[in-house]
């Protein structure tokens, strides 16, 4: 690459390389690609000097050519988890969908009527215009596949919906896969995402929409194992009048990894809890934005993230809430509070409250500190050997967060690999 | 059990203890009082194995091992237990997971079986119990959020689940009501043996009235500058420390 290239340009370079390979063989996408490569043109891609993608620079997926061609179709491994009613992708391919619940479907890009492909495409291009997730459009212009998941009016899904997002093989290349999640009236859902680990110089690159209609009640655990290669993932949501969304991640680091989760209050009413806890090492990056909309009056907002940032990783959060001039009697809180463990991490937190409201309870916070050696010490004067004290206070810095996480296999495996990282990380104790 | 000797040690630069001696033997209760500063709680912190408290000389035998030559946990494990006068909250690990934790740990050393979780259970609730503390303290983070009376109860509790051979109590009495004050007392009158010894750290004679010392010591400026039995408390509780010729340590310091 010319030294002289900017790596937004080289980015914009390697898409169109990329689009031109998928046009060569049209699909049912095309519409999808062709309106994403539209709304491209006057797009900013990712820089330094935007201020949502200050602390990360996509300098290493230019330099390691991961946009300029999509992962090879692949098989898929046994899913992490195994559900009733699965969904699981492998490269940015569908790959299973096994659904039993009723009330519950899922249709492919290819199967929608062109109503409703001309429908998500509008809807989505709105999302992501006020979403400031340029990621998102280039998902869309080079997207992989691309599903509507459907819950029926005043469904009860009996048992979670797992969505699972394999990369397998070695080569790199991206995977742009995408999802629409449309809950009816007064559906309730517990729906888990889970990400996989991925060979360095791959990219996945994905995006979920979700919808809330009136009433609705919905559960979203995210969970993203480490990872050598690049992970983007936004999530896209809008509540409707009375409707519930938990968005809960557990989140690692990986060579990148950069999560927007953007979400508008569009009725009145509505409630959304928007917890994470992210655990990075090594020399592992992990950056989540996350964008509030408060748009219509009486709406709540609740975020909890909790960091453990160890070793040379870097972590970055970025929150914002969003109080419009006709959102009266909003509340929205945040906090953030990180644990530093080592002097060479680095965490960057910024929670930020705009509020063009005069009726709002509003509040937030951040704080990175150290573990107590006071602490420390209390527990070894009472016969607990320093290792497991460490572990035991680190654990306890996150593991309420994760308690709260909906009852599902996500909550279990955030868990799981929650534990596994306090045990790695207090070997150093 | 507990030999000091000549113990000097120092934080930041600042000498504290400057050639302590003390002996506690089996069996034995030993108060000591002293002025604010004059190194009460440094001594107790020497001896449990801080950080950032340099022994500069003097040694330390627990059951005739080297007690300095430790780590704080080990000496937990051979029976040395502090009552802070300042419980760590601990926000997030409960009650009962720190205490099973800790109660294992030191089982485990002994070549005693671990309790589970059930066990352990029975024996926290009858344990606080005996401590006046509600069962539903065991389920709250460590300390947090507890009253300051609350949390020397929950001290105690700690030291009747952990069976140490040695106690030391760093004014255990401050901050409680009269109730708790003689909760506290039986509690520790309670784990009082032929094997075991105790060292209270405190200011009022009050106390002494329940758990009554065999000796009782004056530390000034980091030593022990008189020792006598209970009568000694009661002296100093009459007339101060002025005749002993020593004054407060802060107003000193300042002058
Ligand atoms: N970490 C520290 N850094 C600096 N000075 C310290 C430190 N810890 C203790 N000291 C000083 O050492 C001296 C003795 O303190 P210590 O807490 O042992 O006194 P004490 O006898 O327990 O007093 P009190 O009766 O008020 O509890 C004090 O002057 C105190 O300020
Ligand atoms: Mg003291």
């Amino acid at each position: 690459m010319n030294a002289s290239v900017l790596p937004q340009d080289a980015l914009r370079e390697h898409i169109q390389i990329h689009g031109r390979l998928l046009a060569e063989v049209p699909d049912a996408l095309s519409n999808l690609h062709q309106a994403g490569r539209k709304q491209l043109q006057d797009q900013a891609l990712p820089h330094r000097r935007l201020e949502a993608w200050r602390y990360t620079s996509i300098f290493p997926l230019v330099e390691a050519d991961a946009l300029t061609r999509p992962l090879e179709d692949a098989d898929p491994a046994p899913a992490r988890v195994n559900a009733v009613n699965q969904i699981v992708f492998v490269n940015g391919l569908l790959s299973r969908v096994a659904l039993e619940d009723s009330g519950l479907s899922v249709r492919t890009w290819a199967e929608l009527d062109d109503e409703e492909q001309t429908a998500l495409i509008k809807a989505s291009e709105a999302a992501q215009r006020s979403g400031e997730h340029p990621l998102a459009v280039v998902n869309q212009a080079l997207a992989s596949e691309a599903i509507l998941i459907e819950l029926d009016d005043s469904t009860e899904l009996q048992h979670p919906l797992v969505i699972e997002y394999q990369c397998q093989g070695d080569e790199s290349g991206s995977a742009h896969p995408r999802v629409w999640l449309q809950a009816g009236r007064f559906a309730r859902a517990d729906v888990v995402e889970i990400f996989s680990q991925q060979a360095a110089g791959q990219l996945h690159n994905s995006v979920t929409h979700i919808q809330l209609d009136a009433e609705a009640r919905l559960t979203h655990t995210l969970i993203t194992p480490e990872s050598d290669g690049f992970q983007v993932h936004g999530i896209h949501a809008s509540l409707a009048r009375s409707s519930r969304l938990e968005v809960m991640t557990f989140a690692t680091g990986a060579a990148l990894r950069r999560l927007d989760l953007n979400v508008r209050h569009a009725g009145e009413g509505g409630e959304l809890v928007l917890n994470g806890v992210y655990l990075t090492r090594e020399t592992r990056h992990f950056d989540v934005r996350t964008v509030v909309d408060h748009t219509v009056p009486h709406c709540e907002t609740d975020e909890i993230w909790r960091g453990i940032v160890t070793d040379e990783s870097r972590a970055i959060f970025n929150g914002r809430i969003h109080i419009h001039p006709h959102a009266q009697q909003t509340r929205a809180e945040m906090n953030n509070n990180n644990l530093l463990l080592s002097d060479r991490a680095e965490v960057d937190t910024k929670p930020e409250l705009e509020i063009y409201a005069d009726d709002v309870k509003c509040a937030h916070g951040a704080t990175v500190g150290r573990l107590d050696d006071t602490a420390l010490y209390y527990f070894q004067t009472r016969g607990i050997d320093r290792k497991t004290a460490y572990r035991m206070l680190s654990a306890a810095f996150v593991q309420e967060v994760i308690d709260d996480f909906p009852d599902t296999p996500g909550r279990a495996l955030a868990t799981q690999l929650a534990d596994q990282f306090h045990l790695d990380t207090s070997e150093q104790a | 059990m507990l030999n000091i000797d000549n113990l000097k040690a120092r934080v930041e630069d600042k000498e504290i203890l400057r050639g302590l001696t003390l002996h506690v033997r089996p069996g034995e209760v030993h108060a000591i009082m002293g002025p604010n500063g004059s190194g009460k709680s440094t001594l107790t912190h020497v001896l449990t194995g801080k950080e950032g408290y340099e022994v500069t000389g003097g040694k330390v035998t627990f059951k005739g091992k080297d007690l300095l030559d430790m780590s704080p946990e080990d000496r937990a494990r051979e029976g040395l237990f502090l009552a802070f006068q300042y419980p760590v909250e601990i926000p997030g690990v409960s009650n009962l997971q720190f205490l099973r934790t800790a109660v294992n740990s030191i089982r485990k050393y002994r070549g005693e079986e671990e309790l589970d979780a059930a066990a352990f259970m029975r024996l926290a609730r009858e344990k606080a119990k005996q401590v006046n503390l509600p069962a539903d303290f065991l389920k709250r983070g460590v300390n947090e959020g507890f009253s300051g009376g609350e949390k020397k109860r929950n001290e105690i509790l700690q030291m009747l689940l952990l069976e140490p051979s040695l106690m030391l109590l760093d004014e255990t009495d401050s901050g409680l009501d009269i109730d708790a004050l003689q909760t506290v007392a039986e509690g520790v009158n309670a784990m009082r043996s032929p094997d075991r010894g105790i060292v209270v750290v405190t200011h009022y004679q009050r106390l002494l009235d329940y758990i009554v010392p065999d000796y009782v010591h004056v530390l000034a400026k980091g030593q022990i500058i008189k020792s006598g039995g209970r009568e000694l408390a009661l002296e100093l509780e009459e007339k101060g420390y002025g005749w002993l010729g020593i004054n407060d340590e802060t107003t000193e310091a300042q002058g």
